[in-house]
């Protein structure tokens, strides 16, 4: 595990689900604060699971535990607060 | 994941049993889906090898307390159908037991499954169904579909599932809540409305009904890793669970209105049951890549048992829970 700066988990989260919601646009394009389930994007319940295991994947991470306690999963910020907290936790 | 919007749920929002059940109940008694969400527990069979799972703390196969429903079957198309078609013209609507796989609305990549589909219509070579059923799927999903199918289309859909795996009958045994008698496997079935009373409803051998004892179980169940590939059949059972949970205080906070922290109590409740089929399919996936995730399966089934608790209090404030028979 490296130590993964902000960037680097930012534009990975964007680039996951750019591609998760079949979109062919720039992911430097989505805002911090776009809704995952909104007008641009369009991730279900499903697709997101699969997210949450390729940003495991593509970042070398372990999610935190308390991923389905009580986090919630509204915009892109969030998926980027919790990989972060796995990357630190990686580190840890 | 959402808490959901503030009306009540629809039949949409139950499971792949209840939802088409509701339908069929709300016919005789408009209160239908107020009673299934009264009815709504997970009590757990704990002396058998594999678990079974109750949903409901009240029979739902009790029509109106003067007849019941109770599985039918035949060993071939045209003799089922020409039944269903009896019971459909004496009744007016018939739940079938369809199957996932077959049926052909159905966008489900996953292993067949038995359904309740509702027939409600007939006319010449074509049936009516009305089916519910909603469902996150990596396909798309399930959704509602209401329309008028081909003969060989309902055919197809009424294809028996065998061999029919264990747990998939232990569903259909306990679908309405309460053991009923099933008619052997490779047959096909539908519900016939039988016009007794209700055979007595109770649970034979020892289960766990009180629902702390029961989010134990189920996190010792979940976090085992060395037991994953046997356990992961039943993580559609945790859905419903799930599904049957989040319906009942949706419902609850629509018609009763909860205010400040009995209201976000409710919701929390409703978020912390939604998490537990993405913790359990997060964890399965987990274990599928050699990363098992016991520690995420325990921190959730935590979360599970004090946000059960508190929205189970204001349930019961508000009348909301039915005591076990």
């Amino acid at each position: 595990m490296t130590d993964l700066d902000a960037a680097t988990v930012g534009l990975t989260v964007k680039r996951v689900v750019v591609r998760e919601s079949r979109l062919s646009i720039d992911p430097m394009q989505v805002a911090d604060d776009e809704p995952l389930r909104g007008e641009l994007l369009h991730v279900t319940s499903v697709g997101l699971l699969g997210m949450l295991v390729r940003l495991e994947d593509e970042l070398g991470v372990t999610l935190p535990d308390d991923l389905f306690a009580g986090q919630s999963f509204h915009t892109v910020a969030d998926l980027v607060e919790v990989v972060t907290r796995g990357a630190r936790r990686s580190v840890a | 994941m959402s808490p959901g919007g503030a009306g009540p749920p629809g039949a949409e929002a139950l499971s792949c049993y209840t939802a088409n059940l509701a339908l069929y109940l709300a016919h005789h008694r408009p209160d239908a889906l107020a009673h299934i969400a009264r009815s709504v527990r997970l009590a757990v069979r704990t002396d058998t090898p594999v678990p079974a799972f109750s949903h409901h703390a009240t029979a739902l196969n009790d029509v109106d307390r003067l007849s019941h429903l109770a599985y039918a079957a035949a060993v071939d198309e045209d003799a089922a159908l020409s039944a269903i078609s009896s019971e459909l013209r004496e009744q007016g609507l018939v739940l079938v037991v369809s199957n996932t796989s077959t049926m052909e609305w159905s966008v489900s990549d996953k292993a067949a499954a038995p359904h309740f589909l509702l027939v409600d219509g007939r006319r010449r070579g074509e049936w009516h169904v009305d089916d519910r059923f909603t469902a996150p799927r990596p396909g798309g999903g399930e959704r509602p579909y209401s329309g008028w199918i081909s003969q060989a289309a309902l055919g197809r859909s009424l294809t028996p599932i065998v061999p029919l795996p264990h747990h998939l009958r232990l569903r259909n045994v306990h679908a309405f809540g309460f053991p009923v008698p099933v008619p052997p496997d490779g047959q096909i079935h539908w519900l016939t409305r039988s016009p007794q009373p209700p055979p007595a409803a109770a649970l034979p051998g020892r289960w766990m009904t009180d629902i702390a004892a029961v989010i134990d179980v189920l996190e010792a169940f979940w976090s085992d890793p060395q037991a994953w590939p046997e356990r992961t059949p039943f993580l559609d059972d945790m859905w419903a669970a799930a599904q049957h949970h989040t319906f009942r205080y949706r419902h609850l906070r629509a018609e009763a209105s909860p205010t400040g922290s009995d209201w976000a109590a409710v919701s929390d409740a409703i978020l912390a049951w939604q998490d537990v089929p993405m913790a359990l399919n997060f964890a399965a996936s987990s274990q599928l890549r050699g990363r098992p995730r016991p520690s995420v399966v325990k921190a959730t089934f935590e979360r599970l048992r004090e946000a059960e608790l508190r929205g189970r209090a204001v349930a019961a404030a508000h009348g909301h829970i039915h005591p076990d028979p």
